[in-house]
């Protein structure tokens, strides 16, 4: 079965709240919880403040198109 | 080849480890052995609770009867050696062989017929054992199986009293004597008189109540009554109602059931109970299977209470054992996760001389 | 007939039963169903009684419930009954694994999916959308049956006469490189030259001749090897382990619609490999998808000549090569539409002949869209483009016309006109046509107010139009709910979802959808994006079923306007006399309306040797 990571097809996505007092803020925490999740090289694909913090939706790609394709190793077991 | 079947009165309670028990055992002393599931067994987490649970692991040369989707899915390195005609949702069951060790996930045949088929297939393949291992509460195909190995506990009810009431009920199934040798497995239900006149009801189970307007009482003294099939405890009850008894000689009626298995597996143990107690019924089965041992298992998965997630929860786990042992005293019983490992070689009856080096040395 | 026992255990959920029930009474099956809180011992008594095929139980799965049914499977075993009758379960939380933990033969979790249950009741393997798939017959539907093609608006039919006929007039000497290489890559492919391979001989003429035609990267690759930057071969153990990883094909295609054989639902690919490409495809058949869409990068448009080999690159959109789309064709189902565009670059003859022999089953052809913006010269695409509906009347592949050029600010009347001449200009040509009208929340309507109110009047009417002017299929694009899409998944798929329901329900015969991941420009489309408007749109089918819109005073005020303005838009192009010319001049899109035309190709037409 292998490493779980292996097996995403392309990208993590994460979704949560933060509390935060600006959008700003929120953009540094989601970064920040990137970097918490190990996943350094991750993007903010959308975050909307409003009230007490932010909706985000972070996202870390594990294959690139026309990267080697590790869900591919061992016939995709 | 012996078989034996290990199954549960509730998920959870603790049936994959007093396999795993076993199998450490029988490992220990080179026993050839192969494991087959009447569920799905294996898995890391729970298929319900999500909770984990413990794995199998097969040593080289074991055999293992699985569906074809999960083949695969372990660690262990395995090579297909024969494949079945038995089906199921998770790909046709085959039989494997293990060529490395590692992790199983074993989904085997689940209509006792299907299991059937594939103990015969066993049997050509040079196994001293076959362990069966049950599905939930589960329990029709085990009665093919030379001896049953009973899990219990707090999963089956957190309340250890329950828990030690339902299942020295359920011991007193196994313990019904077995009709003598001749009487063949009828096809329906059949009453026999005083007077050596018999009737048979058109079904071979008693379990849709419309039996009782399609048959009324003969008015005679009933005898005997077989029934090969499934019955529901309280139909029984009502259907005995209306018989005639001979009160006077008090000689009991005699009520022959197929399989303690399946009495269990229609109506609650309570309304089996109070037919058993009755002493103007005596109870035998045409087939048994002899109990092997019980364990039991504190430990139930209860609803956290943030969501719908479950967390680990135990019962108190000496009460449970000395409440269990007290109430079943012929049967012994193991709490695998105190106990010193029962004997299984000595429980399971195997030969003597085959006696493991490993463990006397 | 089979018999089928329906055993609601759950004490009060028993609407999906009724439903099954009353589906399977259609389907021609006798079926008994109990009463909701049915136990064990009621449905196995039933079942002893009735001798059913199928047992079909439903019951939501949690920690004490699994006991009751894995009891119900243990009694129907003891009292004989398995023998002959197969047991099925529904409910929410099933897995397979719970199904084979429980003993049941199958397991039908969350929504109902008829297939797959009548596909279990007739004991065979779960197939497609049966509504669809007929013995003997092409699994695909074809989007132009039954479409007259007849003018209704008879007023536009000489007016369109003329603008074509000048069309057809002023193309009739001129050729192109790119028209060269795609009769050069016919005879190549006829004749099983390989451009790779071709060294020596007659293969080395004809790449030769080839090559003289193409930008000097194009030369470079094949003469010396040389990629394009970010550019990279596939390598062989990827295409050999993708057969195993997708064995089971089409066990779990499930038809978006939920009545009715329209709309068909289309999403694009173009990760830039072939590989991902396939997964995403696979992906995209499995939650539903009936066709997808082949995008190659932009670059593509801009160089004379394609390359050959399997490629991937690292950037949006697919090298078109033969061998890609091979591979592509190789994995996609047996009913999956497939359409190659090639509506606006300097290749769009070649890949129309590459696409042919690969199996396309659609083009994409739009002259006046594809000689705008980043796109080519008005004039090398009119020849081109005229020569490449030439091909796909000769292979028969219908194509569908964007038109997109609505997104930089054009007027839809002025799209639509370019429209209508392309409808116009292939039906001269014995083409079969598909006008594909934006759905957007259009910048043009944006500025004159027209979707303040609402996003459906306007829409409504882009729709409802064309059936004013032609008897033709229709098909929304592209994607429904252009310029409405923002990275938040849940707008993007709701939007999707509901631009697909108004289209659906104005009667529209295909749908392109875009993916969740629309507006996210930082990486490409995921996966989980696809299925994010698969889903949504499902969901939006079933709500909407086959109820829906009808158009408002103020659509059919917003439409009449569009009419009279589309019609003044081609007698404009009529009176100018020269369709490049229109082109060049604005008359389908001006600088004002955010439209240049294309630079591409400039200079390249020749005129052809009599």
């Amino acid at each position: 079965m292998g490493k779980a990571t292996d097996h995403v097809l392309d990208a993590i996505d994460i979704e949560t709240f933060l509390i935060c007092n600006s959008a700003e803020e929120g953009r540094k925490l989601a970064e920040r919880l990137l970097v918490e999740m190990n996943l350094p090289r991750g993007d903010v694909v959308f975050l909307e403040h409003s009230g007490p913090g932010a909706r985000v939706r972070l996202r870390a790609y594990i294959h690139h198109p026309g990267d080697h394709y590790l869900w591919l190793e061992d016939g995709g077991k | 080849m012996k078989t034996i079947g290990f199954a549960g009165t509730a998920k959870n309670t603790g049936k994959t480890t007093t396999v795993l028990s076993a199998l450490k055992e029988l490992h220990a002393c080179s026993r050839k052995i192969a494991l087959t599931s009447i569920g799905y067994d294996g898995e890391q987490l729970d298929t319900v609770t999500g909770l984990p649970k413990p794995r199998y692991t097969l040593m080289p040369g074991d055999l293992v009867a699985t569906a074809l989707d999960c083949v695969a899915a372990g660690t262990a390195k395995l090579k297909i050696v024969q494949t079945t005609q038995c089906k199921t949702i998770l790909g046709a069951v085959v039989i494997a062989e293990i060529l490395e060790e590692g992790t199983v996930l074993v989904a085997g045949p689940n209509r006792q017929k299907d299991l059937a088929d594939l103990i015969e297939r066993f049997r050509t393949l040079d196994i001293d054992l076959l362990l069966v291992d049950g599905a939930l509460n589960r329990l029709t195909p085990m009665i093919l199986c030379d001896g049953l190995v009973l899990a219990t506990g707090a999963s089956f009810n957190s309340g250890i009293d329950e828990v030690t009431k339902h299942i020295s009920a359920l011991v007193s199934f196994f313990n019904l004597p077995v009709e003598p040798e001749g009487l063949s497995h009828p096809t329906h239900c059949i009453f026999i008189y005083q007077d050596g006149s018999s009737r048979s009801l058109p079904a071979a189970n008693l379990i849709d109540p419309s039996v009782l307007d399609s048959t009324a009482a003969k008015g005679m003294i009933l005898r005997k009554m077989i029934i090969p099939g499934v019955a529901h405890p309280e139909l029984l009850g009502r259907l005995l109602e209306r018989e005639h008894f001979d009160h006077r000689s008090r000689l009991p009626v005699s009520l022959v059931m197929a399989s303690p298995l399946r009495m269990i597996t229609s109506g609650h143990i309570e309304q089996w109970g109070k037919l058993l107690a009755n002493s103007a019924v005596q109870f035998t089965v045409l087939r048994s299977i002899p109990l092997i041992c019980l364990t039991v298992n504190p430990f139930y998965p209860r609803r956290s209470k943030h969501g719908n997630a479950y967390e680990p929860a135990f019962a108190d786990r000496n009460e449970l054992l000395q409440s269990v042992r007290k109430a079943v005293r012929a049967i012994p019983v193991f709490d695998l996760e105190v106990e010193e490992q029962p004997n299984w070689s000595e429980l399971l009856g195997l030969r003597e001389e085959q006696k493991c080096q490993k463990i006397l040395t | 007939m089979k018999k089928i026992l329906l055993a609601p255990l759950d004490p009060v959920h028993d609407n999906a039963v009724k439903l099954i029930q009353r589906r399977l009474r259609e389907a021609g099956y006798h079926t008994e169903c109990m009463p909701p809180g049915t136990n064990e011992e009621e449905a196995i008594g039933k079942a002893l009684e009735i001798c059913p095929d199928v047992i079909l139980v439903s019951r939501t799965l949690g920690y004490q419930s699994a006991e009751i049914l894995g009891r119900f499977v243990d009694l129907a075993d003891a009292a004989g009954l398995r023998d002959k009758t197969r047991l099925g379960v529904g409910g929410m939380a099933l897995t397979k694994e719970a199904g084979a933990e429980l003993g049941f033969d199958a397991i039908f979790p969350g929504d109902l999916d008829m297939n797959a249950l009548l596909a279990f009741i007739e004991n065979r393997p779960a197939s497609g959308d049966s509504a669809r798939v007929r013995v003997g017959t092409n699994l695909k539907p074809d989007i132009t049956a039954g479409y007259s093609y007849k003018f209704i608006d008879t007023r536009i039919e000489p007016i369109l006469d003329s603008i074509t006929a000048q069309i057809l007039d002023w193309v009739k000497d001129k050729s192109s490189g790119g028209i060269e290489r795609a009769e050069i890559r016919s005879q190549a492919i006829q004749e099983n030259v390989d451009f790779l391979q071709a060294g020596t001989g007659k293969g080395k003429a004809l790449r030769d001749r080839y090559l003289a035609l193409c930008d000097s990267e194009i030369q470079a690759f094949y003469r010396d090897g040389r990629l394009l930057a970010g550019v990279r071969k596939v390598s062989g153990d990827e295409i050999e382990v993708l057969p195993r990883l997708l064995k089971a094909d089409d066990q779990f295609y499930r038809t978006l619609r939920l009545n009715g054989s329209k709309p068909l639902f289309f999403v694009q690919y173009g990760t830039g490999c072939p590989v991902m490409d396939i997964m995403h495809i696979k992906i995209s058949e499995a939650w539903g998808a009936d066709g997808v869409l082949h995008f190659d990068p932009s670059w593509g448009a801009q160089h004379e000549g394609l390359m050959s080999g399997l490629l991937t690159h690292e950037h949006d959109g697919t090298i078109v090569t033969l061998e890609n789309l091979k591979l592509i064709k190789r994995f996609l189902s047996l009913r999956t539409v497939w359409n190659i565009r090639g509506h606006r670059g300097l290749n769009t003859p070649e890949t129309l002949v590459l696409g042919a022999e690969a199996g396309a089953d659609l083009f994409k052809i739009n002259i006046p869209y594809g000689s705008t913006g980043g796109g080519t010269d008005p004039a090398r695409l009119t020849v081109d483009g005229v020569y490449s509906i030439m091909l796909a009347s000769q292979y028969g592949i219908p194509f569908d016309i964007p038109g997109n050029d609505e997104l930089s600010g054009v007027p839809p009347h002025k799209t639509f006109a370019g429209l209508l001449i392309m409808m116009a200009l292939a039906l001269k040509l014995g083409a079969k046509p598909i006008p594909k009208p934006l759905m957007c929340f259009s910048p043009y309507m944006q500025i004159s107010g027209e979707m303040d109110e609402n996003s459906i009047d306007m829409n409504a009417a882009k729709l409802n139009i064309w059936r004013e002017f032609i008897d033709t299929p229709v098909w929304p694009g592209e994607p429904v709910g252009f310029m409405t899409h923002t990275p938040d998944r849940v707008q993007s798929a709701v939007s999707t979802a509901a631009y697909a329901s108004l289209a659906a329900s104005l009667g529209v015969d295909a749908i392109t959808m875009a993916s969740s991941d629309e507006a996210y420009a930082k990486g490409p489309i995921t996966a989980q994006a696809r299925v994010d408007t698969l889903r949504g749109v499902r969901e939006m089918m079933r709500f909407t079923g086959n109820s829906g819109y009808t158009a408002t005073p103020r659509s059919l005020r917003i439409q009449s306007r569009l009419h009279e303005d589309i019609i003044s838009v081609l007698q404009a192009v009529e009176k100018r006399g020269d369709f490049v010319a229109s082109i060049y001049e604005g008359l389908l899109g001006n600088s004002e309306d955010g439209l240049y035309p294309g630079r591409a190709g400039r200079g390249t037409v020749v005129t052809r040797q009599a």
